[in-house]
């Protein structure tokens, strides 16, 4: 099994790799220089990226507690994807930053605890995976040490997500009770749909719910997005949902396979909520965090509306926008990133007249939003578009029409905001804002992805050939 | 006809975008102009040579036009049976569309050249008019339902570039905004629409669509009538949403309220946008699926009663606007009101399909003499520097051409023969008396309209005060006289298409079934709507041509005149009286003032709702983390109710 | 009633009483002192299940390991003597509206649900067993998920230790 082990496991091998060389880093203390360490992580984590594409191997590893396939590993390499842009992102930020290496010590356990869960057979593993990647997160968004929001970001985090966890932990025990077992497979032939084992299903549903920001259990996201410094608010709101996301797909969704209609009625009124609320407090948001906090709520709620239909066009429409989203949000918090570290304002209000000294910044920002918004030619518009789709094959009008009706209310306050960067004069603009090298990679990536992903057929047929199997 | 021209005709007007885009305003500001009318005049000629060779040459296999694909390929295979193409349709509309569109748009271009002269953006501004003549371009060819959505949504996106080009004003913002907003409701109906078809055919190609939509004995056509929602059926309301879209395009009622609006941008813009390609999306659009509108009568009925009521209300609405560029808006949104209702009363092939004629072939004219109204009132607008009709006045002697050229553009709108606007209004009235009586009353009384009140925008812009402005002092200071050369000549050449685009034998070319179709102008049949149309002209000669300045001196000194002039006064209070008081305050501001309060109003308190409601949850959000828990138990709590004990 | 059930119920009343007094305890230190009495009662009970080393276990981690530290705490907060503020009307209310409410839900949970044995083979719960059965590879072996909490406890420690250091401001 040995070398079967290091190729499965290549990836999980690597953060661990990169994890340990950058404990190793700290503890020699050599080298000084921020911006060389930074140059350093971001080559790691690029070669950490492009294991994903050899030696790609199906597997089962210790009993079912580890399994991968292609699929995992693209959804893997995705999260690898994301958090390299984020690292490069983050170079203003951190270049001053006193905790520069346990930042990203943090950022890659968490990495390593979504591979964990993206690749768990076992609820156990699960569970592991979840909690390593939240709690290290917690520590994370108190990063702005000198800035009291961030503490409070950190506090309500990790006291929120203990509670989630808890109940979610409870729901497991109850779902090992009643089966005795906590292998994924085991379990969907033993679910019954006992009001025991209902009730199980739905607290860990609820624990999902937390960590997507699914409405009624959203709550916590807006004040963490606010409070924690950028790089870690994109984080959250980007990579931690694209990895539950996956895991709902890949592990949730068939534990419901025998309740197939309560399924799908859980996730309609979850939906409908969270789309229609998300939408409402993003409107009456200036803080341009928040307002992203709460879009991105609504955006789940159109991930949801992929999953809802239950077929591998669902699925793939659903990793397919991730991806989009993934690119569009962090062009967006890329440029955000950029203004909160040169300038400190994280406004709305701030951003009128943005154009005028910023045109290219304005337009990264611009097609971010139209992105999110799922304004054509974007990839955005596709990814909308094939959730919608999908979401549609059920024949449920109603869903359909109060997905369709929101997308044109998300539209609006997407809008104010470009409106704001491009038209609202203002007589004291930002200042031209200079980003690093990285950042400006970074963004060119994202452009590339926005624009490149939507016009890329053959990524989508990818994706299906993929998840269909 | 190669395919390689096909393919360069859009992509000119994209590489001009991107070029001018990219470099434009750095290196190129000063050539912009250039530049981009060069490309367009060659995207024209193969345009025009496209034309020519598909009507004369290539086109007809046994005497029928066939639709050809230029190109297409796969682009994403979405579901195992569905998947989206991109490529390029020649068939009569879109060959017609193409010309159509390309020469519109140079004409634009050339006459930007003087009008835009010296404005900071020039090289923006003609790189939004490349996107945008590439967009609209790309929908014209589409091969499917989704392609033309995607390109429909980038002629909205640089619609919103363009109205908002005057981005200083908070009017012209505000314009782009809900222009944006009022097209993306009615586009949400447009996708639901192709969910709804693509659902039932199983295809978005035009051609597979159009062919299992409309075979009786297809298990498509057959499963989309038979499965209903609140008893319509989904075909019906498939196409409903779809119209539905082309209605929010093309501002039929009640998305017209963003159409005046619009306004606010550049006038070549109007020109081109508002007048003579954009808006008839929409009716390119039901021209598009028609064969399919025509086996469902319900969803023409539907067309038809939109088009004829926005036809009637814009033209009435239209009589009391004092900005003569909201005139011509509203006049526009009566003209594809006709188009529309045209295509409503059409069935398919042989002489039912008149009306599809007719409508396509007024679309053709209406081009010309609505961009040509369009430019003419951005040359007066260029040299009074004012968009009311109460600041002009006496203008023929200082802007002839333009004053000729105006001239022409209100005779052919006003369907006085022979301008085009006769022909292809004739035919559209044609087609309305044999279908339906009610919807042509209500078309010839629409006609007897129109003519009312482009006149009255004639007479008020070039002749009622005749001093006032034109000449001396006030003429020398800011002389533009009429403009450079650049914007005479799109004028004189539009002028003469107005005229002769009348003759263009549409009817043998662009049909329902593609066989060439032979009409006839019964001069019994024209004496009505000539009449009419007449009549309006002399009503608006009466009160608004105030010929001389000095009339009462004239009139007291020349006794014999004297009691003719006061039987005209007299005449000219009781047409007060009919038409100010009872038609303009009657009508027309009663539906001018359920446009700004009822339908305006509904968008605004949509928006109000929304905040309302926003306010009243913003407590759920309150920053106490026990109250987070609690709301998170309580969810918990409520799935338990709902799926556990509620649900069985 | 056998002499088990009767332990079954007194341990059973003594983790609810603890539970039902620390959470209505005036004092925080007090609540500490009663969550330490719940816990216990929860290692009497896995006793009474023959689970000698779990119940060791939650001895050792939760009575001695984290009460403890949860009163370290209280300690540093100078309030630990202080009357902690009465809840509202309201909330008093909800809580008791909330346990009947799950009472009722857990009766009618349990009367409804048939309990299967686990199909897996049982394994004799002794220290030796677990031990091996924690570092194997093979069926029911636990390495992967060991060596993931080791790392979920590393990732914790660093991230305590960067938000309680404080550096010297650089000069």
């Amino acid at each position: 099994m040995n070398s079967e082990f290091l190729i499965l496991m290549k990836q999980e091998m690597g953060v661990t790799l990169i994890l340990f060389i950058l404990l190793f880093l700290k503890i020699w203390d050599g080298i000084k220089e921020n911006g060389i360490l930074l140059h350093l992580i971001n080559v790691l984590l690029l070669l950490n990226f492009l294991l994903g594409f050899v030696l790609n191997q199906n597997g089962e590893l210790f009993n079912g507690m580890f399994a991968t396939n292609s699929l995992r590993v693209m959804e893997k390499s995705v999260l690898n994807l994301g958090t390299l842009i984020i690292s490069l992102q983050a170079y203003d930020y951190l270049k001053s930053h006193k905790h520069l290496l346990e930042f990203f010590m943090l950022l890659l356990s968490t990495l390593l605890g979504m591979f964990f869960m993206i690749s768990s057979n076992n609820l156990l593993m699960f569970y592991l995976g979840i909690e390593l990647s939240s709690i290290p997160l917690a520590a994370m968004a108190n990063f702005d040490m000198d800035k009291i929001k961030s503490s409070e970001a950190a506090v309500k985090m990790i006291l929120s997500s203990a509670f989630a966890s808890a109940l979610m932990l409870f729901g497991i025990s109850f779902l090992y009770g009643t089966s005795g077992t906590l292998n994924f497979q085991e379990l969907v032939s033993l679910i019954t749909g006992s009001p025991l084992q209902v009730f199980a299903l739905l607290l860990v549903f609820s624990g999902f719910a937390f960590k997507l920001s699914a409405v009624p259990f959203h709550l916590w996201t807006a004040d963490v997005y606010e409070g924690a410094p950028v790089a870690v608010t994109s984080y959250l709101s980007v990579i931690s949902k694209a990895a539950i996301v996956f895991v709902t797909l890949s592990s949730l969704a068939p534990l419901f396979s025998h309740l197939n209609e309560m399924w799908y009625h859980l996730l309609f009124v979850t939906i409908i909520l969270t789309i229609t609320l998300g939408n409402i407090f993003a409107i009456r948001q200036d803080n341009i965090k928040r307002f992203l906090a709460f879009s991105s709520i609504s955006q789940v709620g159109f991930i949801l509306l992929g999953i809802s239909s239950g077929t591998a066009t669902g699925a793939t429409s659903a990793i397919y926008f991730l991806v989009v989203y993934i690119f569009s949000n962090l062009g967006a918090f890329g440029v955000i990133a950029l203004l909160s570290s040169q300038t400190g304002k994280e406004n709305i209000s701030d951003l009128k007249g943005f154009y005028q000294t910023n045109p290219l910044m304005g337009w990264v920002l611009a097609i971010s939003l139209f992105s999110l918004g799922g304004i054509p030619p974007t990839a955005g518009f596709f990814g909308k578009m094939f959730l919608v789709t999908a979401g549609a094959a059920k024949g449920n009008y109603v869903l359909i029409t109060i997905a369709a009706l929101n997308m044109v209310i998300s539209l609006y306050y997407y809008l104010r905001v470009v409106k704001a960067i491009f038209m609202d004069k203002n007589e004291t603009p930002v200042e031209p804002l200079r980003g690093s090298l990285s950042l400006r990679l970074a963004l060119l990536i994202c452009m590339i992805g926005v624009v490149g992903t939507g016009f890329a057929g053959g990524f989508f047929e990818h994706i299906y050939q993929l998840a269909a199997k | 006809m190669s395919s390689l021209n096909i393919v360069l005709i859009p992509l000119l007007p994209l590489a001009v975008f991107l070029l001018l885009g990219l470099f434009g305003r750095k290196y190129l500001s000063k050539f912009a102009g250039v530049i981009a009318t060069f490309s367009v005049a060659v995207a024209a000629f193969l345009s025009l040579s496209t034309a020519y060779s598909y009507f004369f040459i290539t086109g007809k296999t046994e005497g029928v036009y066939q639709k050809l694909e230029v190109m297409k390929f796969t682009w994403l295979q979405f579901a195992p049976n569905i998947s989206i193409d991109m490529g390029m349709l020649i068939d009569p509309i879109s060959v017609m569309m193409l010309v159509v569109v390309t020469f519109v748009s140079l004409m634009v271009h050339v006459f930007s050249l003087g009008y835009m002269k010296g404005e900071a953006r020039y090289a923006t501004y003609y790189a939004y008019l490349g996107l945008f003549t590439f967009s609209m371009l790309g929908l014209v060819l589409s091969t499917n339902i989704f392609q033309i959505y995607m390109f429909w949504e980038l002629v909205g996106v640089s619609s919103f570039l363009l109205i908002g080009y005057y981005f200083e004003k908070p009017s012209a913002v505000a314009a782009s905004k809900k222009a944006f907003i009022v097209t993306r409701f009615a586009d949400l109906g447009f996708l639901i629409g192709i969910l709804i078809l693509g659902f039932n055919a199983e295809t978005l190609d035009f051609g597979t669509l159009i062919q299992r939509l409309t075979d009786p004995t297809s298990t498509y056509l057959q499963g989309s009538v038979a499965s209903s929602f609140l008893g319509i059926s989904s075909l019906t309301w498939g196409l409903v949403m779809v119209f539905l879209g082309g209605a929010g395009k093309s501002a039929m009622f009640p998305f017209h309220i963003w159409l005046p609006d619009a306004m606010e941008g550049p006038t070549p813009v109007s020109a081109l946008i508002h007048a003579a390609t954009m808006v008839v999306a929409g009716v390119y659009l039901v021209a598009r699926l028609f064969p399919v509108f025509s086996f469902d009568v319900a969803a023409l009925d539907v067309v038809t009663y939109v088009g004829a009521f926005s036809a009637i209300l814009a033209a009435v609405i239209a009589c009391t606007q004092t900005d003569i560029k909201r005139v011509l808006a509203y006049s526009t949104m009566s003209q594809i009101g006709y188009m529309m209702f045209s295509l409503g009363v059409s069935r398919y092939g042989g002489e039912h399909g008149l009306g599809y004629m007719a409508s396509m072939f007024h679309l053709f004219t209406h081009a010309f003499f609505k961009s040509l109204l369009f430019l003419g009132a951005g040359a007066v607008i260029h040299m009074v520097h004012s968009n009311e009709m109460s600041d002009m006045g006496g203008l023929r002697k200082s802007m002839p051409i333009t004053h000729i050229t105006f001239l022409i553009a209100c005779l052919a709108i006003a369907g006085v023969p022979p301008f085009a606007g006769f022909f292809s209004k004739e035919e559209i009235l044609l087609a309305a008396f044999h279908s339906n009586k009610l919807i042509y009353v209500l078309a010839l009384f629409t006609s007897g309209l129109t003519a009312f009140y482009m006149f009255r925008l004639y007479f008020s812009i070039f002749w009622s005060k005749e001093t006032q402005h034109t000449t001396d002092a006030h003429h020398d200071e800011h002389d533009h006289g009429e403009g450079t050369l650049s914007m005479k000549i799109p004028l004189i050449i539009l002028g003469i298409c107005a005229i002769s685009s009348g003759f263009v034998p549409i009817a043998s070319w662009i049909t329902s079934d593609g066989l060439p179709l032979e009409t006839h102008i019964d001069m019994a049949f024209s004496v009505a709507p000539v009449a009419l149309g007449l009549g309006g002209i002399l009503l608006a000669l009466f009160l608004y041509k105030k010929a001389n300045p000095r009339p009462d001196t004239i009139a007291t000194s020349m006794g014999g005149f004297y009691r003719a002039a006061h039987r005209k006064f007299y005449m000219d209070e009781l047409y007060l009286f009919i038409t100010k008081k009872i038609i303009i305050k009657l009508v027309g501001r009663p539906a001018a003032w359920i446009d700004k309060n009822i339908v305006d109003g509904f968008m605004n308190f949509i928006a109000a709702v929304t905040a309302l409601f926003s306010e009243l949850i913003k407590g759920l959000q309150s920053g106490k983390l026990q109250q987070y828990a609690a709301y998170y138990f309580a969810g918990v709590l409520c799935f338990v109710l709902l799926f556990i004990y509620l649900w069985h | 009633m056998n002499a088990s059930t009767m332990v079954f119920y007194i341990l059973s009343a003594v983790i609810l009483g603890g539970a039902l007094l620390s959470v209505t305890a005036k004092k925080i230190f007090r609540a500490a002192v009663f969550l330490l009495f719940s816990l216990i009662g929860i290692a009497g009970l896995y006793f009474y299940l023959n689970y000698e080393f779990i119940a060791a276990v939650q001895i050792v981690v939760y009575v001695g390991g984290i009460v403890v530290l949860i009163i370290f705490s209280i300690f540093l907060t100078h309030e630990s003597g202080r009357d902690m503020k009465e809840p509202s009307m309201i909330s008093n209310l909800f809580a008791v509206f909330a346990c009947c409410f799950a009472a009722a839900l857990t009766y009618l949970f349990i009367k409804e649900e048939h309990f299967n044995a686990t199909p897996n083979p049982t394994l004799e719960p002794s220290a030796r067993n677990i031990g091996t059965q924690m570092l194997d590879i093979t069926r029911y072996g636990y390495i992967l998920p060991f060596e993931a909490v080791s790392i979920l406890l590393l990732a914790a420690m660093i991230g305590c230790i960067v938000i309680a250091i404080k550096l010297k401001p650089k000069e």
